[in-house]
């Protein structure tokens, strides 16, 4: 039994997959492919597959990743080539390979968000809030969690989990860099950071794509 | 989109969905469920025809489904018309347009996707070639409520007429004719109705006078069928969804038809005759299918499982290969008579799902009226045989309202679920600590053309509603879960199912009033409907609860699905003095059906 983590992107219209369903989507091309992976030995056997982050509905990805485990003998390139061809329309395999880093170490995210104005100052208004607001570390997001079985909302400061943040207008579409905080135990996704500033704004996009750039370890290393 | 649940149902782009280049196609076919995304991807009919048209290099098949009301508001509201899954193209562009209608609550859902795709509702305001709307499925048996706003169905099986239409179509297109001279052709094909070649006349009571075929079109439309299902099409894939569908898995038709004649049922006899594939073809099928799907369950599809002659065969040849890839087998449909105890072990070898003993009746007298020629005893040494492989529970259908139905049969109905309980505890193997669960689901009849019952009256919501009550307080114990149908629901189905074409009106209103899945609990009103008929000015008790004569011209007499009335009317009468008919492979009972196929009745040759 192998360790293998396969990295594919998340794009088109394929940023609509909810996790659950990319799981199952991820486990019929699996078994598609081929590939003799490892089933549990429970009283469900099934394939083993873990994603090290989930990714929210709605963003893009350059690399997103799945763990599996593959019985001996099966290669990254094996699985790599009989995979590819079975891969859904906007999941297209980047490569295979042995996990370097371990999931839990991942720290934060890298995502470039793209949002388009009416004009141009709109985006300039929206980028100088948002710089100033991010370097206030004032910001506050609402986020849905638990509190035992019941579904909450509960406010999260976005203060302490903002990095590297640049906003850059040209013309009238904003273009915002950002790391954000991610895995356990706060994960931030960016669509929660423009709404909280959007909650403090008099113009807002109308037009807006969030995608995810690479994970990151603790000295905002790339996650491999 | 980022705003409406469940995205995925719109956006397409599934493993296996069939993307052509449109400038090098001549037809384009819009296949349209009229419910959600996950109950029509389900659907093997669609599947089937899917894959047939996308065979074909001249022409695209593509998929689409009832919005969800949130998606229906973003689209009306952002000017966005339906289209089709696989391009995103609006479908009033399309040249052929076809609903599959499989229960009569999805009507004001087809007239709610004509007017979002931007087209007239009714047949007669669209005078163009293209778009035709056609609609196929076990309910245009008894197209007439919806004839008005389809300008084609099919009655039958779809594999060949499909074919057949799309090339007359493609034709008809070329030289540039209008749509009159291209139904006039359409209707001389076997298994065409052009309702609005029709002219109905009615009596003065309301009931159908004389259905009068012009335009050259044939007096009676015969229905379609596939005589070979070995050589049949059938697809090798099927599209993967991204979102979960309401059946998630491999679905394989092992034969069409049955041998049983039920007398309630209608798929029992639209069906007819009974063709079986060779389990050697269903193994192939099944094999090709998961492997380029990834599935790891089959269902093997048919009215009654047990009575494929091949069952145990196949399932040998299945676990030569199911086993080793850790797929599962489910079988639906089995009959409780001859549930054996080799194929109760073969199942116990995969995982085990649930197993339904369809009993439909409570007592013997009631069950000999219906011809559902099961015994207490075979109920009960079936859930025997099934809890002494370890299954804790099993899942009783049952249906209240059948003619000639007394206080007692229903009661009867807790009685036989008690004893099916009683029989769990027998059990001295049984499970420790682990109680039984027996759940009944309780449906209403409702009488349904080209059945014996035709003729019947059905219970009004009243006398259901009573005996629900009835049957509630007759079950003493919470191992016995009952499931119901809506009294209301039930109701408008029978209107609906043997309905006339005045009925286009009330579908029509209660579209305008804001109904559309009907058959959904949470979206149901049935004020509206009831507003509807007013408006129309009839009388749903008049469809529904009026008990009619022999002699009375049904809506549906100009459909021939192969069984004459007599037939029926014989069976009816003899429902009523309580006599069975044998199932078709102990005696033929004349219905003629085979005769489609062009021979004599094989299951006694």
């Amino acid at each position: 039994m192998n360790s293998l983590r396969i990295w594919f992107k998340k794009v088109g219209r394929a940023k609509y997959i909810s996790h659950l369903d990319l799981m199952r989507s991820m486990t019929k091309a699996i078994k598609r492919s081929g590939v003799k992976v490892w089933y549990t030995e429970g009283f469900n056997p099934h394939a083993y597959i873990t994603f090290p982050l989930p990714l929210s509905l709605g963003i893009e990805s350059e690399s997103e990743c799945v763990d599996i485990r593959v019985e001996d003998g099966v290669s990254a390139w094996e699985v790599k080539e009989r995979l590819y061809p079975q891969m859904p329309e906007g999941l297209d395999i980047i490569s295979v390979e042995e996990p370097f880093c371990n999931a839990k170490e991942i720290r934060y995210g890298r995502y470039v968000i793209t949002l388009d104005f009416e004009n141009k100052a709109d985006a300039e208004k929206f980028a100088s809030l948002s710089e100033k607001l991010v370097s206030e570390k004032s910001l506050v997001c609402e986020k849905k969690g638990k509190k035992g079985h019941k579904k909450i909302m509960k406010e999260v400061p976005l203060g302490e989990h903002i990095f590297n943040f640049k906003a850059e207008a040209e013309d009238s579409v904003l273009v915002i860099n950002v790391d954000l905080s991610a895995g356990n135990p706060v994960n931030i996704a960016p669509n929660l950071l423009i709404g909280a500033i959007e909650k403090q704004s008099d113009v807002i996009p109308v037009y807006k794509k969030f995608e995810k750039k690479c994970l990151l370890t603790e000295n905002f290393e790339i996650f491999r | 989109m980022q705003y409406v649940q469940k995205p995925g149902r719109y956006t397409g782009g599934e493993f296996n969905s069939v993307i052509k280049d449109k400038n090098k196609v001549d037809i384009r076919y819009a296949f349209c469920f009229p419910d959600t995304y996950e109950i029509g991807m389900s659907h093997l009919g669609m599947k089937i025809l899917y894959s047939l048209v996308n065979e074909r290099k001249d022409a695209w098949c593509e998929r689409v489904f009832a919005p969800w009301t949130d998606m229906e508001e973003e689209m009306r509201k952002n000017d966005i018309p339906l289209y089709a899954l696989e391009s995103g193209d609006p479908i009033k562009d399309f040249d052929l347009i076809g609903f599959t209608m499989q229960y009569e609550l999805s009507y004001t859902n087809v007239l709610n996707m004509l007017d979002l795709a931007g087209l007239p509702i009714y047949a007669k305001d669209r005078k163009e070639l293209a778009p035709i709307v056609i609609a196929g499925g076990s309910c245009v048996c008894n197209a007439e409520p919806i004839a008005d706003f389809v300008d084609i169905t099919l009655p039958g099986e779809g594999e060949e007429v499909t074919n057949e239409l799309i090339d007359l179509l493609k034709i008809h297109k070329q030289k540039g004719s209008t749509k009159e001279e291209f139904l006039r052709e359409a209707a001389k094909i076997e298994g065409v109705y052009v309702p609005s070649f029709y002219d109905v006349s009615y009596n003065d009571d309301g009931t159908v006078k004389e259905v009068k075929a012009t335009n050259g079109a044939p007096e009676k439309v015969k229905k379609r069928v596939v005589k070979n299902l070995d050589t049949m099409f059938a697809p090798k894939d099927f599209i993967v969804p991204f979102i979960e569908p309401v059946h998630d898995r491999t679905v394989v038709e092992i034969f069409r038809g049955c041998i049983r004649g039920c007398r309630f049922c209608q798929a029992g006899f639209l069906y007819r005759p009974i063709r079986e594939k060779s389990p050697a073809v269903v193994n192939e099928q099944c094999k090709s299918i998961c492997e380029n799907t990834g599935y790891e369950e089959i269902s093997l599809c048919s009215l009654s499982t047990s009575d494929y002659t091949g069952l145990e065969d196949l399932l040998d040849k299945l676990f030569d290969w199911t086993l080793d890839e850790k797929i599962n087998i489910s079988l639906p449909s089995l009959r409780a008579d001859n549930f054996s105890s080799s194929i109760a072990e073969k199942l116990a070898k995969i995982r085990k799902s649930g197993l339904t003993f369809a009993a439909e009746a409570g007592t013997q007298r009631l069950r000999d009226v219906i011809n559902k020629n099961v015994t207490e005893e075979e109920i009960l040494s079936s859930s025997r045989k099934a809890f002494q492989k370890g299954w804790t529970g099993v899942k009783l259908y049952f249906m209240i309202g059948l003619p000639t139905e007394t206080d007692e049969d229903v009661k009867a109905i807790a009685e036989l679920s008690q004893n099916v309980v009683n029989e769990y505890y027998k059990n001295p193997d049984k499970p420790k600590g682990r109680g039984v669960n027996v759940n009944i689901s309780v449906a209403s009849f409702v009488p349904k053309p080209f059945t014996p019952f035709q003729w019947e009256a059905q219970d009004d919501m009243e006398t259901i509603e009573r005996k629900q009550e009835l049957l509630e307080a007759s079950v003493n114990t919470k191992k016995i879960n009952i499931g119901w149908n809506d009294s209301k629901m039930s109701m408008l189905e029978g209107v609906f199912a043997r309905g006339d074409r005045r009925l286009s009106q009330v579908i029509y209103n209660a579209y305008k009033l804001g109904c559309k899945f009907d058959s959904w609990d949470d979206q149901f009103d049935f004020d509206k409907w009831m507003k509807a008929f007013e408006t129309a000015g009839l009388d749903p008790k008049f469809y529904a609860n009026r008990k009619r004569s022999f002699d009375e011209v049904f809506p549906w007499d100009h459909m021939d699905y192969g069984i004459p009335k007599k037939f029926f009317e014989k069976e009816n009468k003899k429902a009523h003095e309580g006599v069975t008919t044998p199932n078709c492979r102990e005696k033929c009972n004349g219905c003629s059906a085979n005769k489609l196929c062009g021979g004599e009745c094989h299951e006694l040759a």
